[in-house]
């Protein structure tokens, strides 16, 4: 899809004489463009501390920080040549900007140890199909439940699980909502983060566990008929489904902290905010086990160099130093998700035993890696395709119509067909 | 649109008619070359790629499908559901909004015809939601719209029932959430249609109305047939142009509900912009695309003949 | 009638008006007395119309949110909106109602041809060609350029200054032309005099949809210092953790400009849509 117009070769010709006009021939220093995500506060204050403090220690590379509203869509609309030196992005898309060519290696680039520190999910989720890893991250997510212990208490739920290996089956989660919902004011006990829209993606991340607690994945072997519809992933989702009734729509997106339900079903992000509000009255529960095990998420904002990029020696030095401890935790403090290094983790009493995260970091360790999920791994990664958009896109909003009352097999059915039918007019994604 | 057919120049005979030619095409050349580059060519370029499997921003090379795309659209039965079913959202909002804002705007535009003072300050406020983007006004009825009991309209009905009636899931049941939308597209566009039915009411002669008057006929009377008659050309522009706006209703799906629930607010173009920029599907969406305008233009014939005859039978 | 049954008349005519009007005007009171309220008093039903607990902390937060060149500058999005909005009415003017009257007044080889073009573009919703329009632009994502180029050439325009020359009394012209006047000057010295209306009001109609435009910029925008207004609000909006009174304060200030320059302007706005756009 490339289009090389007379306009656009004008523009370019226009454009290289303005830049050449205006940096100076002298100047050894080496310009290096980055994109970060625009997330929450804390993370566009960390990164500008970050990029300010490597500027200053630089005499000869000089970083230009931008920020990117939604990356994801950034990343795929531009083409390789116009992507930044470096980028942070979502790492659920790592699969298919590998595909498209858009991501450089980073062995030889990156120094070794930066990569052989990274917390053992994460190695998994910058790892591509050809065994080759394109990218590196400061932190890792955490998903789970949060819980009120005084609303628990209060509604006589004093039995609350804070090890994966204890968690609810979904039958007694059911229950406990319900129990929940009985006690609470306006007859709702959990807040699912609706407001994020559960069919603009969110299922994608939050709900695939139920899948796979289900026993099953979104798409095994490049096939999603028979496995993201399968009788048990069917049966599953209807469960979901049947806790609509009991969940906070949170327009105001503090639904828990506002104290108005025990429960929330949320990712890392939302820890300082809970911290805020709830101080020792929060604490994580697993998320409930459909039999083969409680499951979570993984997978966060990573960091990758442009394919084409002239200054990645440049690029690398940056990476090198944002990932270091120091950059690490001040990030992650700010943010509440999981340091990205083994040594950062440590240094944080959070996830230290019967730390407030304890559970994040230990479903992490327990990561299913880029294997089918078994009964005794809980954290599984996006599946690492250039097909994700398309299953992303595909069962949340089938999630969003089951969630919505639709019947459940057929949703998942129409869903899994779309996806079989993009691997197969792309030729599998196959290189 | 009836003038174009009605009133084309005479045929003029005249000397200067070489210097009329060149003056023509250099005075049309510059808005001429830019709808063709920018509107002619890419509807061109749609169908050509939509004959393609066309990834966003992919360095593979695309793939030839043929009418794949279309045969998925318009016949498969797996497939087709989706845009039958936004395509009939897109018509559903179209019935919902054009006469409901059409009569709104015509009530309004007679109320503020009235000869009162300070009547003009009252218009501004009619005419103001119309500066509003719609993002911003997606924005405030997303806490209109908002279905516990916070959020305004059940907090209304809970206030005016005393609480007899529980919280409504405004946007999110299949049964009411075009509907919703629907209110919301009214409130942020009628003002402006209002303004031109207005404008029109003021043309009329009052003339008209005193002899209706002397002949005793009655404020409705005098309504059918001397005021919607003289607003007829009026009418036409206004739901013209409301009708455009609705088949082209994506904003308002995009900011709000995402399609949703169970895809009952989803439209034609929403599917189209999800498909390329979410799933990244450039040819299915330039296929639906296609498809999508072709209707458009059959449907905009068949309202042109309509008018036509209408206008011939008179 | 009597002066009585006038006067209760009168009062009935007013407080049907004000009840209207109290009506439509409360989203927009809604979001003016929320920007100035604490962020968790704005979702609350009825009582966020209660004017209490007021400061102007939210737009403070809102400065401090786009405070420098990574995240882009607030008055930023104001001068990509106002450049980019201006560039489309008056290019917009002068091409198009170049080729109206092209249209409306000269005889030329292909002028049906074309005129049978502008009519069919009319109806060709933007949202339509926007996808392949992306795919031909792609090399010019994040400029002005692209925000106001395929805008400035409008079918719906064109149509607009074509019905209203075609309507002008064409005397004048005709015998301007016989005294040896070219078509260049009578447009300019004749024509152009005596629309003033229907350029009033495709500059109104035309500096609407370019104000509101949110598709187009959503698909080709994704750097802070060309993001236009509607774009940054839907920006600002998704990446709050729903804290209203500063979304609300987001809106305010998005807004306020423009509902001043039409408060300004008022009769005059509303007297130029009036008098052109109808004459179909």
């Amino acid at each position: 899809m490339k289009k090389t117009t007379r306009v656009g070769a004008i523009a370019t010709a226009v454009a290289l004489a303005v830049t050449t006009f205006t940096v100076p021939a002298h100047a050894a220093v080496t310009e290096l463009t980055v994109w970060a995500m625009q997330g929450q506060d804390g993370e566009v204050k960390a990164a500008k501390e970050e990029v300010g403090a490597f500027n200053a220690s630089q005499d000869n590379i000089h970083v230009t920080l931008q920020f990117k509203a939604s990356m994801g869509d950034t990343l795929k609309n531009t083409n390789v040549n116009g992507l930044a030196d470096v980028f942070e992005f979502d790492g659920e898309t790592l699969g298919a900007l590998v595909y498209d060519g858009k991501l450089a290696p980073l062995k030889g680039l990156v120094a070794a140890s930066t990569i052989s520190r990274q917390l053992t999910s994460i190695k998994s989720e910058g790892t591509a199909s050809d065994g080759k890893t394109y990218s590196v991250s400061q932190f890792d997510s955490g998903l789970s439940l949060w819980g009120n212990k005084s609303m628990l208490k209060a509604a006589g739920v004093t039995n609350y699980p804070t090890t994966f290996n204890k968690a609810w089956t979904a039958s007694q989660f059911t229950g406990v909502l319900k129990t929940l919902a009985a006690k609470a004011k306006g007859h709702k006990a959990i807040d699912m983060k609706e407001n994020y829209g559960i069919g603009g993606g969110w299922a994608g991340y939050a709900f695939t566990p139920i899948i796979n607690s289900a026993g099953n994945e979104l798409v095994k072997n490049g096939k999603a008929v028979g496995s993201m519809n399968s009788a048990k992933a069917v049966a599953a989702m209807k469960v979901f489904a049947s806790w609509k009734k009991y969940s906070d729509p949170s327009t105001d997106d503090s639904a828990f902290t506002k104290k108005r339900v025990a429960l929330a079903w949320v990712g890392h992000w939302a820890t300082p905010g809970i911290k805020a509000a709830l101080g020792k009255d929060a604490v994580l529960i697993p998320l409930p086990n459909f039999g083969n095990g409680s499951k979570s998420g993984q997978g966060s904002h990573s960091w990758a160099i442009g394919a084409n990029s002239d200054k990645k020696a440049a690029a690398a030095t940056f990476l090198n130093y944002i990932m270091t401890d120091k950059w690490i935790l001040n990030l992650t403090e700010q943010n509440g998700a999981v340091p990205g290094t083994k040594t950062a983790l440590a240094k944080n009493k959070d996830y230290a035993k019967g730390g407030l995260l304890e559970l994040y970091g230990q479903q992490l360790a327990a990561s299913c890696g880029s294997a089918a999920p078994t009964a005794k791994c809980v954290t599984v990664p996006r599946t690492i395709s250039a097909a994700w958009p398309v299953i992303n896109t595909q069962f949340s909003q089938a999630a969003q119509t089951i969630w919505d009352g639709g019947n459940a097999a057929a949703a998942l059915t129409k869903a899994a067909k779309a996806i079989d039918q993009d691997y197969n007019d792309n030729n599998g994604y196959k290189n | 649109m009836t003038a174009v057919a009605a009133k084309a120049p005479k045929p003029r005979k005249r000397r200067k008619l070489g210097y009329d030619n060149i003056a023509g095409i250099l005075l049309s050349l510059p808005a001429l070359l830019l709808l063709i580059l920018f509107v002619v060519i890419p509807f061109v370029t749609a169908f050509y790629l939509s004959l393609f499997n066309v990834r966003m921003g992919s360095s593979h090379a695309p793939v030839f499908l043929g009418f794949e795309q279309y045969r998925r659209i318009l016949f498969d039965p797996e497939t087709s559901g989706t845009f039958y079913h936004s395509l009939l959202n897109n018509f559903v909002f179209a019935l919902i909004v054009v006469p409901l804002q059409t009569g709104l705007a015509i009530a309004l535009a007679i109320m503020l015809n009235q000869k009162l003072k300070g009547i003009a300050f009252f218009r501004t406020f009619f005419f103001l939601p119309v500066v509003f983007p719609m993002s911003l006004v997606v924005v405030i009825w997303t806490l209109f719209f908002s279905r516990d009991d916070f959020g305004m309209f059940n907090s209304i009905l809970s206030a005016v029932s005393g609480g007899a009636i529980g919280p409504i899931d405004w946007i999110g049941e299949p049964a009411i959430a075009l509907t919703s939308i629907a209110i919301m597209s009214i409130w942020a566009g009628v003002g402006f249609q209002m303004v031109i039915v207005l404008a029109g009411l003021q043309e009329i002669p009052t003339e008209l109305y005193e002899a209706a008057s002397i002949d005793k006929a009655g404020k409705w009377l005098q309504f059918v047939h001397i005021t919607l008659p003289s607003l007829r050309n009026t009418l036409v522009f206004v739901v013209m142009v409301t009708t455009i706006f609705s088949l082209r209703l994506f904003d308002q799906v995009y900011l709000l509900t995402s399609g949703g629930p169970l895809d009952s607010t989803s439209t034609v173009m929403f599917q189209a912009v999800t498909l390329a920029f979410q799933e990244g599907n450039v040819g299915a969406s330039s296929a639906m695309t296609v498809v999508f305008v072709l209707i458009i233009i059959c449907l905009t014939l068949v309202q042109r003949l309509l008018l036509r005859q209408e206008k011939e039978i008179k | 009638m009597s002066r009585k049954t006038k006067t209760i008349k009168k009062t009935l005519s007013y407080f049907f008006i004000s009840l209207a009007t109290l009506i439509f005007v409360a989203p927009v009171a809604y979001l003016f007395i929320g920007s100035l309220k604490p962020n968790d008093e704005v979702l609350a039903g009825l009582a966020g119309f209660i004017p209490e607990h007021l400061s102007f902390k939210n737009y403070g937060k809102v400065f401090k949110t786009f405070d420098s060149e990574a995240t882009g500058y607030f008055w930023n999005f104001y001068l990509t909106s106002i450049f980019v909005s201006s560039v489309v009415v008056i290019g917009g003017l002068i091409v198009n109602s170049m080729i109206a009257y092209a249209l409306a007044r000269l005889r030329w080889h292909g002028r049906n041809l074309v005129l049978g073009l502008v009519v069919l573009l009319v109806i060709l919703p933007f949202e339509a060609i926007a996808v392949p329009l992306f795919d031909l632009l792609t090399d010019y994502r994040n400029t002005y350029f692209v925000q106001y180029i395929p805008f400035v050439a409008s079918a719906f325009s064109v149509f607009l200054f074509y019905t209203f020359f075609i309507g002008l009394p064409s005397e004048i012209q005709e015998s301007a032309r016989l005294d040896g006047a070219g078509p260049f000057r009578v447009f300019l010295q004749i024509v152009i005099p005596m629309s003033k209306p229907v350029f009033a009001s495709v500059t109104i109609l035309t500096f609407l949809a370019a104000w509101n435009s949110f598709l187009f910029p959503l698909m080709m925008v994704d750097s802070g210092d060309v993001r236009p207004l509607p774009l940054a609000m839907s920006v600002f909006y998704q990446q709050q953790q729903k804290e209203w009174g500063t979304i609300f304060a987001f809106g305010v200030l998005l807004v306020l400009p423009v509902m001043i320059v039409f408060l300004a302007f008022q009769r005059f706005f509303i007297q130029s849509v009036a008098s052109s756009a109808v004459k179909g």
